[in-house]
């Protein structure tokens, strides 16, 4: 998977998106949650510093990665290079108020932050959605990056934030790691559907038929856990919670590896979107 | 996106490549000396002594004279001079035979082993021992197997060879039909009517460098290109109206029942059969002769009862018989029709059976000796060539010659080799004990049954001294006793000549130095015959490029259009306008005035002195004789596959297996049907293992409909590679060949081969 | 079940839109006997990596045996009208020219992020991950200023590639934009021509 500084990029930029808006809420839910969700709140710098630093490995020459703004006015992709850099500054301001306890405007504060990460997340989005691919161009792929945003910032939040939290904020947190999940699950069918058109161009024919056939002959089994682990254990612990089981009393060992494996099906996931429209050109 | 304004200059020479040419670079032009039947113009573009590109031909390009433009291996020669494997020093073997242990030797300590182990074999066993290998790596004026062969004919000779790989069946067997061997140039296919290829590919063989450049032209002026092959080549899909997928080795059949749809329909130009022909019919049969032996009583069925029906013909040659009557008819109707036999159809157990069956098609319908008429195999043969000459070198004092394809047994066997056995003027009074293999792969690489070869190559009591010399570590490098780095075609100065259809030379300058101790095998073939006493007899005081100066001064005395040496170096060409050449048209135009160089006078479909030899496969008449290893052969029950070996556009034989970017270009891969892969749970891309019971190798499967069911192509070329089970891992065709030759020419039979093919890597695709 | 939507959705007109100076290649398909000089020329004159294929030549087949055909396109970059490389490239490596509607490619201002090569439908940008950078086919810009042709243009034995002003050459009575297998011509406007056998006409 020659991609990965690409799949670590997004993962990375949508989970501290995720953990942005859950910071702020949690703020616009009362102070009460300070401390629980201090470690999110600070997390969400490095986490999106770290995405930005992989994605300079995707580069062939890192070093010269600053010329990438150089064709805003027309390019996509100089947006998404802004946008993910302002979020990355907003999360620095973000993240140090949290570190040094800074309460003061700081909801406003999440609010830029949580803001411009999603503008950066839909910028991302929009680098895949061009007419030469045809295995991109539909709305799965923004459904899948917003739904990881929600799944990853939820489940983290859930996992780790969860000490003191009030129960109907642990429960917002796993609401929107469900509706991540659910999302995914959509995004997952309408691939389908998006790979399964016939449509005249034979060019975009083949294109899709040979995406197909890389995730149904080649790599089902990743596609599987991909779903497996993106959907069936996020809906699991909240049925669980639902059912009275207590999240806190949960080791933090367990917590670790349900998000740790989400974070896989995720990395999965999007390793496979990747692949379908990088496949080897024939010309 | 930014806007549009000019680059300027400077910042063109930042974008780039190499810079604007301009100060500092240097054109001039290279011969590209490869045995492709191509020679064209190319340049080196020199920038700070290093090669930074190439270009091709740029005199005007005009209909009567169109550019000689390189193909892709010839755009590719700087690459390969480049290429980082070169051999860069002598080198000695230490361990056993074919182990490739080298140890770095220096030149005086190369040409001392040389020398001495050279005395030492003439002495020993005489001059019939020494072999000069078949090697076509460089065609060039002075090339290293002419060096040797001057060296040896002044120490007293060398065991001589005859016929070639590429046509042996064809260059032995044609002069029994038409005395001697000639095609129609190309420029006058633009007047055939039909154009029948058999086993004729130049789109991926070159065969002339203009040779598709008419074809493309005969097919626009309306021409009809009918394609015979098993496969569905390069030519077939850009020129073909008709593809008749033939089973290999099976050609003959199809002309003979071909032949009987045109006598059973009257289609015969009976006049040109009874004017120029003996042995069509009983009333044109040589005297002497008992009756029934005509070709018209064989292929009617008249004595064995076996009428040579298209019927008879569809199961044994795959062509159902519509399509073969069709294609008969219409051969006898289109005139004039060109029929074109490639080498293929003649490198098979019975090649020389395709050859008289081509040629008695043409006569039955009157199509040789007129301008869009005729019959050819292969690229002709005549020597048109531009009165240049080569290195000479002497006669050879030695008499005795070896069909070339036997000279594993003239290793093992030679002294008890006879005319049976294809040796002329014998016996032989010692096997081979001393080997010349100099810009050549066929010591390992190139000839049959490489595991047989192997095998006799590594026992050193038979061959004792090795020489090899060549720009890699080649599989024959790889067997050598003393091993020595060559120089490439664009490290020095040369002629390169056309095989033949127009008169024409290319002259290549150096352009840049040998590397590292690369050097011509003329060099050090000058210092062993100083060693051996005949320095001043050999090189006469010449320096290579002192020989070529003087071949150009010969060929300027023979003719004063010919340039100047100055000239050559700056023009690269000298070129008359091509013309349009018809073989035999003088025998046909006037047959008592020229008559046909055969013991009759005519052409002889019926050939006395071939039913005399009294040989059960050496026929009077052209005759299909079921191959051994052909589809009729029981063995195709162990194993189903019929495997022919095609020459491969990215290679020239063995030459350029090395390059990345004529990998890049077309992978070695085994073409095989999408039936046959099937069935064997081979997908495209897959690595499969072919095998028979003389060796196995592993390659990539192409599943393509172009080639027909129950046949799979390797193509030739590839270099041995084998693993620790001697299994190929590169896809050698000739671990799977044998080395049994044909009954009349001792040629070779490589394109006889059946085996079988199993899915390696359990089968899976990618 | 067809589905046009997000094609036409994205289509562009390409009618009346073509600059009077766009020189462009045309390609004679069904002389295209699949030799690959023109890309081994190609990589020759510009010094192109292995897997850096800056003119490609890929072939396609079709029918049943033995009835079966094949047909060769070689295309190196088709200087579209509607670059969609120049427009998404984040450097702005990418500039069509408003001379002659040449789509130059500077690696200098590359940094290697391969979008190009997502974006491009022909593939015609080419990665080398030794360099990091990639190239893509200038229409031999050098040697047209120096007043010679495309090195592919006199490489081909077959005499199948041409250039010149595209009004010239998109008049040709034989002379398509569409090919059947390679993408359409709606996508980018691709300034390339082709003459194709009856089997490659688009559908």
């Amino acid at each position: 998977m020659s991609e990965w500084p690409l799949v670590v990029f997004t993962l990375a930029i949508q989970l501290s998106c995720g953990l942005a808006l859950a910071a702020t809420v949690a703020d616009w839910a009362g102070n009460r949650s300070d401390t629980a969700m201090r470690p999110l709140g600070i997390a969400i710098f490095p986490v999106a510093a770290i995405g930005l630093l992989a994605s300079l490995l995707h580069l062939g020459r890192p070093l010269t990665a600053w010329k990438s703004l150089y064709n805003l006015g027309s390019s996509r992709l100089s947006l998404e290079v802004l946008l993910t850099l302002l979020f990355v500054l907003a999360a620095l301001i973000y993240s140090h108020s949290w570190w040094a306890h800074r309460q003061d405007h700081r909801v406003l504060t999440g609010i830029a932050t949580s803001l411009l990460a999603v503008a950066a997340v839909a910028s991302s989005t929009a680098i895949y959605l061009v007419p030469t691919q045809p295995a991109w161009n539909a709305g799965w792929v923004p459904i899948s990056f917003f739904g990881t945003a929600l799944l990853l910032g939820g489940s983290a939040s859930a996992a780790f934030g969860n000490l003191h939290v009030p129960r109907n904020l642990l429960g917002c947190f796993l609401g929107g790691a469900v509706a991540g999940s659910l999302m995914l699950a959509i995004s997952a069918v309408w691939m389908f559907a998006t790979l399964s058109r016939v449509p005249l161009d034979d060019f975009a024919a083949a294109r899709l038929r040979e995406a197909l056939h890389l995730l149904t002959a080649q790599h089902p089994i990743a596609l599987g856990l991909h779903l497996l682990l993106t959907t069936v254990i996020p809906i699991a612990f909240a049925a669980l919670l639902w059912f009275g089981w207590s999240l806190p009393g949960a080791s933090p060992l367990l917590r670790l590896l349900a998000f740790l494996a989400i974070t896989l099906g995720a990395f999965i996931g999007r390793g496979l979107m990747v692949l379908v429209g990088t496949l080897p050109r024939q010309f | 996106m930014a806007s549009g304004e000019l680059l300027g200059r400077a910042a063109l020479e930042q974008i780039l490549p190499g810079g604007i040419a301009g100060a500092g670079t240097q054109i001039l032009s290279i011969a590209c000396n490869n045995n492709c039947g191509g020679r064209c113009r190319l340049n080196a573009h020199i920038k700070d002594g290093r090669v930074i590109r190439s270009s091709t031909d740029e005199t005007p390009d005009s209909e009567s004279m169109p550019q000689l433009r390189a193909c892709l291996k010839g755009r590719a020669a700087a690459n390969r001079m480049y290429h980082p494997d070169r051999l860069k020093y002598p080198m000695k073997r230490v361990g056993r035979r074919g182990e490739s242990e080298f140890q770095r030797i220096s030149w005086d300590e190369a040409v001392e082993t040389i020398a001495s182990n050279l005395r030492r074999t003439l002495e020993r066993h005489g001059p019939a021992s020494v072999y000069i290998q078949y090697g076509t790596g460089d065609c060039g004026a002075v090339s290293g197997v002419a060096a040797a062969r001057r060296l040896m004919n002044l120490l007293g000779g060398h065991l001589g060879y005859y016929n070639s790989y590429s046509s042996a069946c064809l260059r032995y067997t044609a002069p029994f039909v038409t005395g001697y061997r000639d095609t129609n140039s190309y420029q006058t296919l633009v007047h055939s009517r039909l154009i029948v290829l058999n086993g004729f590919n130049p789109a991926e063989t070159v065969f002339e460098t203009n040779s598709n450049y008419y074809l493309s032209k005969a097919r626009g002026a309306g021409a009809k290109i009918v394609v015979i092959d098993p496969r569905y080549t390069e030519t077939a899909a850009t020129f073909a109206h008709e593809w008749l997928p033939l089973k290999p080795t099976t050609d003959t059949a199809l002309f003979l029942a071909m032949a009987h749809v045109i006598i059973t329909e009257n289609l015969l130009d009976q006049a040109f059969l009874d004017k120029y022909c003996i042995g069509f019919d009983e009333t044109h049969m040589p005297p002497g002769v008992p009756a029934g032996e005509s070709f018209k009583t064989y292929v009617l069925g008249l004595q064995d009862h076996s009428p040579k029906t298209p019927e008879w013909a569809a199961p044994i040659t795959g062509i159902d018989a519509s399509t073969i009557r069709n294609l008969a008819r219409e051969y006898a109707t289109s005139k004039p029709a060109q029929l074109l036999q490639g080498l293929g159809p003649q490198r098979h157990a019975h090649g020389e059976q395709s050859v008289r069956a081509g040629i008695v098609l043409a006569c039955m319908t009157g199509n040789l000796g007129i301008p869009g008429g005729g019959w050819g195999g292969g690229e002709g043969g005549r020597s048109l060539g531009a009165g240049v000459g080569e290195l000479p070198t002497g006669a050879n004092p030695v008499k005795t010659r070896i069909p070339v394809f036997l000279w594993t047994d003239a290793v093992v066997r030679g002294t008890e080799m006879t005319a049976d056995d294809g040796l002329q003027a014998g016996p032989l009074e010692s096997n081979i004990k001393f080997i010349f293999n100099l810009a050549s792969n066929t010591l390992v690489n190139q000839h049959a049954d490489i595991n047989r070869t192997v095998r006799i190559l590594q026992d050193e009591k038979l061959v004792e001294c090795i020489v090899v010399s060549d720009h890699f570590m080649t599989p024959s490098a790889r067997f050598a006793d003393v091993l020595l780095p060559a120089d490439q075609s664009l490290e020095r100065d040369d002629f390169g000549f056309p095989w033949s259809g127009e008169k024409y030379v290319v002259f290549g300058n150096k352009v840049v130095d040998p590397p590292f101790e690369c050097r011509h095998e003329y060099w050090w073939l000058s210092r062993v015959a100083e060693k051996l006493g005949i320095g001043e007899k050999f090189s006469e005081g010449k320096t290579r490029e002192d020989w070529l100066k003087q071949i150009a001064d010969d060929a300027k005395r023979n003719n004063a259009a010919f340039p100047s040496w100055d000239e050559l170096t700056r023009t690269g060409l000298y070129r008359e306008k091509p013309e349009a050449y018809v073989a035999f048209e003088k025998e046909i135009r006037d047959p008592a005035g020229h008559p046909f160089k055969t013991p009759s006078g005519k052409i002889e479909i019926f050939s006395k002195a071939l039913f005399d030899m009294n040989k059960p496969e050496i026929t009077g008449i052209p005759q299909y004789i079921p191959a051994w290893e052909g589809p009729e052969d029981s063995l195709i029950r162990k194993y189903p596959l019929q495997c022919i070996g095609p020459h491969y556009k990215r290679r020239t034989h063995s030459t350029f297996d090395e390059n990345a970017w004529m990998e890049e270009a077309e992978p070695q891969a085994m073409w095989i049907s999408p039936q046959d892969a099937g069935r064997r749970g081979i997908t495209d891309g897959s690595k499969v293992r072919v095998f028979n019971d003389r060796g196995a190798l592993i390659i990539a499967a192409r599943v393509t409909k172009r080639v027909r069911p129950g046949v799979v192509a390797i193509p030739q070329g590839a270099w041995y590679t084998p693993d620790r089970d001697g299994v190929c891992r590169r896809g050698c065709i000739n671990v799977l060949t044998s080395q049994r030759p044909t009954p009349l020419a001792h040629g070779n039979a490589q394109h006889t081969i059946l085996v079988e093919v199993q899915a390696a890597d359990g089968g899976q695709g990618g | 079940m067809p589905s046009t939507r997000s094609w036409s959705r994205c289509r562009r007109r390409t009618e009346g839109k073509v600059a009077d100076g766009q020189i462009a290649f045309f390609v004679d398909t069904t002389k295209c006997i699949n030799c690959r000089t023109c890309e081994i020329a190609c990589k020759d004159f510009n010094h192109a990596a292995v897997g850096q294929r800056i003119r490609r030549v890929r072939t396609f087949e079709g029918g049943e045996f033995p009835k079966i055909f094949a047909y060769n396109v070689s295309m190196s970059c088709n200087h579209c009208e509607d670059p969609i490389c120049a427009r998404h490239c984040p450097t702005g490596a990418y500039s069509k020219r408003e001379s002659d509607g040449i789509v130059v490619h500077d690696p200098e201002r590359c940094i290697g992020c391969r979008y190009c090569t997502w974006l491009c439908p022909y593939g015609a940008p080419q990665y080398d991950a030794r360099e990091g950078r990639v190239r893509k086919c200038n229409f031999c810009l050098e040697e047209l200023e120096r007043g010679k042709s495309p090195v592919c243009v006199t490489a081909c034995p077959m005499r199948a590639i041409e250039f010149g002003r595209l009004s010239d050459i998109a008049s040709r009575p034989d002379a398509a934009a569409q090919v059947r297998n390679l993408p359409s011509p709606g996508l980018t406007g691709p300034a390339c021509r082709y003459k194709v056998r009856p089997e490659a006409e688009r559908a």
